[in-house]
């Protein structure tokens, strides 16, 4: 470590943050012409480094030969204002090599208000912000993840968007990328090549017009560039890379525990949920494989939690007999599983009580919406009996706090479903009362409520989101409606959910607000104590955009959607035949009772949606 | 119980406490060695680390007691955990804990003082005479109490070497009787001798002192 790094440490917060060294991670020796991978997350040490598909990619990249991967994450503003102080440029963690010396800058997109981090991150690096002022093929930026679904408000910005699963897209675009630095190509000529590898979005190479009210009017793509990019994904996830090895933290983070992952999609068809589309179609591991990798992922970590990951855990066909072979190993370790995705209608006593095994964790159900023909139109297909039922079981095996989320402001949303999660909220307490079995310790019911917001990919994607106003007067509502100390209610902030789906659903224009709201000091907006609002009010009205465009209009379904540039294999007819059922309170099938045909099935090579596993 | 005296350095300093412990109980498992638990509600490792090391502050003697749920010769433990501890810190040797923490009376640090625009003339003897009084007062804050401090008592030696860029200090302080941190030797410095304040300071614990100024293991 460097003696200015070193001095800076001892007056910043988490100073182990920003020193690397944990075990399992990984400082290749280096050749001459290795082509160097900044993994960036847009967010803290502490949220990135929670992050499984980071996990992956770091040991996809270091497994290469001639290819090294050093991570990067957000500085918290202690930390940025020393590095500006003394003149440092934001470092990797690996090896303390400033980012403007690595050959390709990539960013995990997770959430839409991690954007001005991306912008300040390569400020701090020493990397001009806009692609058009970068010319060099050094210094490439890209960035994928869940908002690269729609990339369009970064696109001034990014270089190239990686659409879908990265395991085997970023492998070929990294030999590429050397392929070109071996030849001498510049960065226009590798752009063109990128633009051609299944799964890249190269934005420089489309060409946006714009109507006179705003809407997007044409999307061109200049040859070779594809007119739709198809997002990629692993076909065998049973052979895909695992990190075996991950980085064990030294210091806590959000999600301390190792992490398998069941399978990705989702057979169920929430009609608000992004991921339940997106990472369509259905792929689980077997059971095989996932006790031979949380026995190597466990030895290997030291960790004492297993996460078994995945959109819907209970959702697992063979989740029981897993859970017995995890815990034969778990136990004796004194190892718990944490199950974070459990639906109220499989829940059982048998998996409650693998899960308390070692150590009892919280539990979490997402009802999502107050009343039956709301969670009807949303497709939630959860009953009250199912949730509360499932209570039932869980308060008298012991349990006496259970957190519950639900959203408000969805679609045909009254106020008599807002109250209704008030309702169901004292149902719940009913339930505690008659059936608890250690009633000393008294109940706490959660009670999360956050704002809805359409997204891409989503049969809502088209919908008007909620005003801010709105949103307010709904929690005041429901605020007013929960009379029981036993029932906490927290909800998310009103402004920030706006922005959120501004950016959301945003396009091009766009980048000039972002650029704007960071020049004035936006940063860190998923963060309360620094989101600022009113900044970002006053940089819309600089640059002459109007938020409520964006978030509170509904579109016209012929409208050209600025996403529409990329599909995540899901056909629009399917997204519009869901919207049309939801506003019937119609609800659809999971997949495994019944094939809707949503199309993602057409991405498989030789085999079906969810197999069996 | 068994002792593990081990160091901490580097970029392992600015490992707090807390998940010095948790860092430690990973070793443990990933070296192989199931440690004991505790029972009840939320089972956690039964280790205990003497005298927790503030952050930032680097250490060659620290020691935590430890319990495997089967014995292990105490050199295949070392061997096994410095294969995957963490960059920084590094198992020295494991014993059977015969005295309890409370006996420990003194901490030996080894303080340097670093300034920027080259050694002030004459400062390790202005130090040194600094340093002799009988009276050193400092703004002291503790859990317990905060206020001006008499740290000269717990000074049991101390002595001042020049380096190429500062000043070395070592240093014996009470560490139980009270505790006091070697944070306030610099802390008297900016008060008496403002003059010799460092641009940048390293501490280092060295040794871990019983009553009668012998090592304690």
């Amino acid at each position: 470590m460097n003696e200015t790094i070193e001095r800076i440490l001892p007056r910043v917060q988490k100073p182990g943050r920003y020193t690397g060294g944990e075990y399992n991670s990984i400082v290749k020796p280096r050749g001459k012409s290795d082509v160097g991978f900044a993994f960036c997350f847009p967010d803290t040490y502490e949220i990135g480094m929670s992050n499984l598909g980071m996990q992956i990619l770091y040991g996809v990249i270091n497994g290469m030969d001639g290819f090294f991967c050093e991570r990067v994450f957000a500085p918290w503003p202690d930390m940025e204002s020393e590095i500006r102080r003394a003149g440092l440029e934001l470092w990797s963690l690996e090896t303390q090599t400033p980012l403007k010396d690595f050959d390709i800058v990539g960013f995990s997109l997770s959430y839409e208000l991690s954007y001005t981090n991306v912008l300040n991150m390569l400020d701090l690096g020493g990397i001009c912000l806009r692609s058009s002022e970068r010319d060099s093929l050094h210094g490439i930026v890209i960035a994928g993840g869940t908002c690269a679904y729609n990339p369009e408000p970064l696109a001034d910005f990014i270089d190239i968007f990686s659409i879908g699963e990265g395991e085997e897209a970023l492998p070929e675009l990294l030999r590429a990328y050397r392929d070109a630095k071996t030849a001498g190509l510049s960065k226009q000529e590798f752009l063109r090549i990128a633009s051609g590898i299944d799964g890249m979005y190269v934005p420089s190479l489309y060409d946006v017009e714009y109507s006179h009210d705003g809407r997007v009017a044409s999307i061109t793509a200049r040859s070779p560039a594809p007119a739709v990019v198809k997002k990629r994904i692993v076909q065998d996830l049973n052979r895909s890379y695992f990190p075996q090895n991950p980085i064990v933290p030294s210091t806590e983070i959000v999600h301390d525990r190792a992490n398998i992952e069941l399978f990705r999609g989702c057979i169920r068809a929430c009609r608000f949920c992004q991921a339940g589309y997106t990472y369509r179609p259905v792929r689980s591991k077997s059971p095989e494989v996932l006790a031979q990798q949380a026995e190597a992922v466990l030895k290997s970590s030291g960790w004492q939690e297993l996460g078994l990951s995945s959109l819907s855990t209970s959702d697992y066909t063979a989740l029981s007999g897993l859970c017995d072979r995890l815990l034969d190993f778990c136990v004796p370790r004194s190892t718990s599983l944490a199950l974070p995705s459990l639906r109220t209608d499989n829940f059982s006593i048998e998996l409650m009580e693998k899960i308390q095994k070692v150590r009892r964790s919280g539990l979490t159900f997402a009802p999502e919406a107050g009343t039956q023909r709301l969670r009807d139109v949303i497709n939630k297909n959860v009953t009250e009996e199912d949730l509360l039922s499932t209570l039932q079981i869980a308060f008298r095996g012991g349990w006496s706090s259970v957190k519950l989320y639900f959203m408000i402001g969805l679609p045909t949303e009254t106020d008599e479903d807002v109250l209704g999660i008030a309702d169901l909220a004292h149902k719940a307490l009913k339930v505690w009362k008659d059936h608890a079995t250690n009633r000393g310790r008294g109940a706490r019911i959660t009670v999360s409520v956050s704002c809805f917001i359409p997204k891409p990919c989503t049969p809502f994607q088209w919908e008007a989101q909620c005003s801010m106003e709105e949103f307010e007067r709904k929690q005041a509502l429901l605020r007013g409606a929960l009379r029981s100390r036993a029932v906490t209610l927290s909800w998310h902030d009103a402004a920030a959910s706006r922005l959120e789906g501004v950016f959301a659903r945003g396009d091009r224009k766009l980048g000039q607000v972002i650029y704007d709201a960071w020049s004035h000091g936006a940063k860190l907006d998923g963060w309360n104590e620094y989101f600022d609002y009113d900044n970002w009010m006053r940089s819309f009205e600089r640059c002459g955009a109007d938020p409520d465009f964006y978030a509170a209009r509904q579109r016209d379904t012929d409208e050209i959607l600025p996403w529409s540039v990329v599909s995540c294999g899901v056909d629009t007819v399917y997204l519009l035949s869901e919207r049309e059922a939801a506003y019937r309170g119609e609800i659809t099938p999971d997949c495994r009772k019944a094939c809707t045909g949503c199309g993602a099935a057409s991405l498989l090579e030789g085999r079906d949606c969810d197999e069996p596993a | 119980m068994s002792r593990l005296e081990f160091a901490k350095s580097g970029k392992a300093a600015c490992i707090s406490h807390l998940d010095l412990m948790r860092t430690m109980s990973r070793s443990f498992l990933r070296a192989g060695f199931l440690l004991r638990h505790s029972e009840g509600f939320n089972p956690h490792a039964s280790i205990s680390v003497a005298l927790p090391l503030p952050l930032g502050h680097e250490s060659d003697c620290e020691l935590m007691d430890f319990k495997l749920k089967e014995a292990v010769a105490s050199d295949e433990i070392v061997v096994r955990l410095n294969r995957v501890l963490p960059e920084g810190l590094t198992a020295l040797r494991v014993t059977e804990s015969s005295r309890p923490f409370r006996e420990i009376e003194y901490l030996r640090h080894r303080v340097e003082l670093k300034y920027d625009g080259g050694t002030p003339a004459g400062a390790a003897d202005t130090l040194t005479e600094l340093f002799g009084s009988d009276d050193i007062t400092v703004y002291r804050k503790t859990k317990k109490s905060e206020g001006d401090f008499n740290i000269a008592p717990c000074i049991k030696e101390k002595s001042f070497s020049p380096l190429p860029d500062g000043i070395r200090c070592e240093a014996v302080l009470t560490a139980m009787r009270p505790m006091l941190s070697p944070i306030y030797l610099i802390a008297a410095v900016e008060r008496y001798a403002p003059a010799l304040s460092p641009s940048f300071v390293r501490y280092r614990r060295v040794e871990i002192l019983d009553g009668s100024m012998c090592r304690f293991e």
